[in-house]
C-alpha cells in the first residue's frame, strides 16, 4: 500500500524504493 | 531538456460542475422543543457554524485551512441530530433527525433544491459540497501561470483530499432511506463517478511529475493505464444516468479515458521499440493514434455539448498537443527502422500493454466524519424534548421530497477559474527548457 500521507517523505518506501510525496521513485531511473 | 508539463498553466484542463447552494435554516423546529441551557447553545452554534461554512465554502478565494475547519465543525455538530449521545443512547437514532428541513441544489445544475428533513441529507450535502470545493481549489491552484512544485503538491493533495470526502459522503449515502432522487448528488453513482474523477485528475499530476523527471517508461506506462482506466470507470458510473443531465461531464471522462490510453499505448510503443519489437511497436504506435485520434473527435463533441459548470478545453492545451506529434514521430522511426533493419511483419491487433502497477498511484486521504461535538452531552440531549417530525414540510427519512416547481435557490456565483487561456510556449518543440 502507499504510505500514509503524514509520513515525511524521507522515510517513505515503497517496494522498498525510496518515494516523494507523489508516489514516484526519489530517483528517476 | 524536460518536458516541464508541471510549469505550465492548466487553465482549463479540468471539467467542473457547479458548487451546491443553499437557503439559511434558523434551526426553528430544534428551538421549539429545546427546554434552555445546553440545549439553546447547541441551537445557536448550529446556525452559526452553518453559515460559516456556507460563506467560506460559497468563496473561491477561501483558505483550505478554513474552509475544512469550518465544514468540520459544523459536521461535528450535525452528527448529534443524527445519533445520540453515547451514555444518552437509548436508540441508535437521534429524536431530532428529522426535525429540521435542509433545501441544497446539485451540481449538475439547476435553481430547484432537493429537500429534505434528514439531518443526514444535510451531512452528505456537506460533504458533497466541501469536496466540490476541494476540486475547484486544486483547479485554481493549476491555472497559475507557472506552476510551482509546491503548487503541484497542493494540486495533489486537494485531489486526494477531495477523494477521501466523496467516500466518506458515498459510505454515508449508505445509510439514507431507499427512496432518494436519481441523478442529484445525493445518487450513489454520481457519488462514485466525483470519487474516481478526483483520483484521476490527481494521477495526471503524479503522470506529469514523472515526465517531467525522466522517470521510466514502465512508470508512465503503468500510471496512464491507470488513469485510464479510472476516467473509464467513473464514465461508466454514469452510463445509467439521464443524457441531458450527466452528457458533457460523461464527455469529459470519456476523452480523458481515449486520451491517457492513447499516453499508455503511446510510451508501450516505445518500450517495444527498446526491445527491437519493432513489428509490434508499429501496431501499438498505430493504435495509440487510432486512440488520439478519437479523443479529439470526443473533445469536439465535448465543446458543443449543452451541460453545466466550468468546461475544460483539453484539445487546446499544450500538455494535449504534444501527444500528436509524439506519436506520429515515434511512428515514423519504428516504420523507418522496420523498413531498413527489421523487416517484421506487422501484426493487425496491437499487443496490450503489459505493466505492473507499482509508484505514484493516488488514493483518497483518509477522512471520516469528526467526533460528535463536546457540546452534545447527555444532559443537553435530554434538553430537547421528543420531537415532533416537521410539520411544514412533513418530509421524513423515508418521504423526503424534491421542491415544489416555483422553489429556485440560485447558484453560486462562480468566476471562470483562469479567463486567459494558457499560452503555447514559445519554444518550437512546446517544452519549455528546465
Amino acid at each position: 500500500p502507499d504510505p500514509p500521507s503524514g509520513v515525511p517523505e524521507s522515510s517513505r518506501v515503497r517496494d522498498g524504493v525510496a518515494v516523494d510525496e507523489f508516489g514516484l521513485p526519489q530517483i528517476p531511473n | 531538456m524536460l518536458i516541464s508539463v508541471l510549469k505550465e498553466n492548466m487553465a482549463h484542463w479540468f471539467h467542473r460542475n457547479t458548487l451546491k447552494n443553499t437557503v439559511p435554516v434558523k434551526f426553528d423546529e430544534l428551538k421549539r422543543v429545546s427546554c434552555g441551557g445546553d440545549s439553546n447553545k447547541i441551537v445557536g452554534e448550529l446556525k452559526v457554524t452553518r453559515a460559516r461554512y456556507v460563506t467560506l465554502v460559497s468563496n473561491h478565494t477561501s483558505q483550505a485551512d478554513e474552509v475544512r475547519e469550518a465544514g468540520l465543525n459544523y459536521l461535528s455538530l450535525l452528527r448529534g441530530l443524527i445519533t445520540p449521545p453515547a451514555e444518552a443512547a437509548a436508540s441508535s437514532e437521534s429524536k431530532l433527525r428529522t426535525l429540521t428541513t435542509f433545501k441544497w441544489t446539485n451540481s449538475m445544475g439547476g435553481k430547484t433544491p432537493s429537500i429534505h428533513a434528514d439531518a443526514l441529507f444535510e451531512v452528505i450535502s456537506v460533504l458533497v459540497n466541501l469536496a466540490l470545493w476541494f476540486t475547484k481549489h486544486a483547479a485554481r491552484v493549476s491555472a497559475n501561470d507557472s506552476i510551482t512544485m509546491d503548487e503541484a503538491k497542493e494540486v495533489h493533495s486537494s485531489l486526494k483530499l477531495a477523494a477521501g470526502i466523496f467516500y466518506c459522503a458515498k459510505e454515508e449515502q449508505a445509510h439514507l432511506p431507499a427512496q432518494i432522487e436519481k441523478a442529484t448528488d445525493l445518487d450513489v453513482r454520481v457519488i462514485e463517478a466525483y470519487l474516481l474523477q478526483c483520483q484521476a485528475e490527481a494521477q495526471e499530476i503524479t503522470l506529469a511529475r514523472a515526465l517531467e523527471l525522466g522517470h521510466k517508461p514502465q512508470i508512465v506506462l503503468a500510471l496512464a493505464m491507470d488513469t485510464h482506466k479510472m476516467f473509464e470507470n467513473a464514465a461508466h458510473s454514469l452510463e445509467t444516468l439521464e443524457k441531458l443531465l450527466v452528457g458533457k461531464w460523461r464527455s469529459y471522462l470519456s476523452l480523458k479515458a481515449l486520451f491517457y490510453q492513447s499516453y499508455g499505448y503511446c510510451f508501450w510503443g516505445q518500450q517495444l521499440l527498446t526491445e527491437d519489437k519493432c513489428g509490434d511497436a508499429i501496431a501499438v504506435l498505430q493504435m495509440s493514434k487510432s486512440l488520439y485520434d478519437k479523443s479529439g473527435k470526443l473533445c469536439r463533441e465535448y465543446a458543443s455539448a449543452q451541460g453545466p459548470g466550468q468546461a475544460a478545453r483539453p484539445d487546446r492545451h499544450p500538455f494535449y498537443q504534444k501527444l500528436g506529434p509524439m506519436i506520429i514521430r515515434f511512428l515514423e522511426k519504428a516504420n523507418h527502422e522496420n523498413g531498413f533493419i527489421y523487416h517484421h511483419k506487422i501484426p493487425e491487433a496491437a499487443l496490450p500493454p503489459e505493466y505492473q502497477d507499482t509508484f505514484g498511484l493516488a488514493k483518497p486521504e483518509d477522512f471520516s466524519l469528526p467526533d460528535m461535538s463536546e457540546l452534545w452531552t447527555p444532559q443537553a440531549y435530554s434538553n430537547f424534548k421528543s420531537a415532533v417530525p416537521s410539520a411544514d414540510k412533513g418530509a421524513t427519512p423515508s418521504a423526503s421530497k424534491g421542491a415544489s416547481p416555483t422553489e429556485e435557490i440560485t447558484p453560486v456565483a462562480e468566476p471562470d477559474i483562469a479567463p486567459q487561456f494558457p499560452q503555447v510556449p514559445k519554444t518550437q518543440s512546446g517544452c519549455i527548457i528546465s
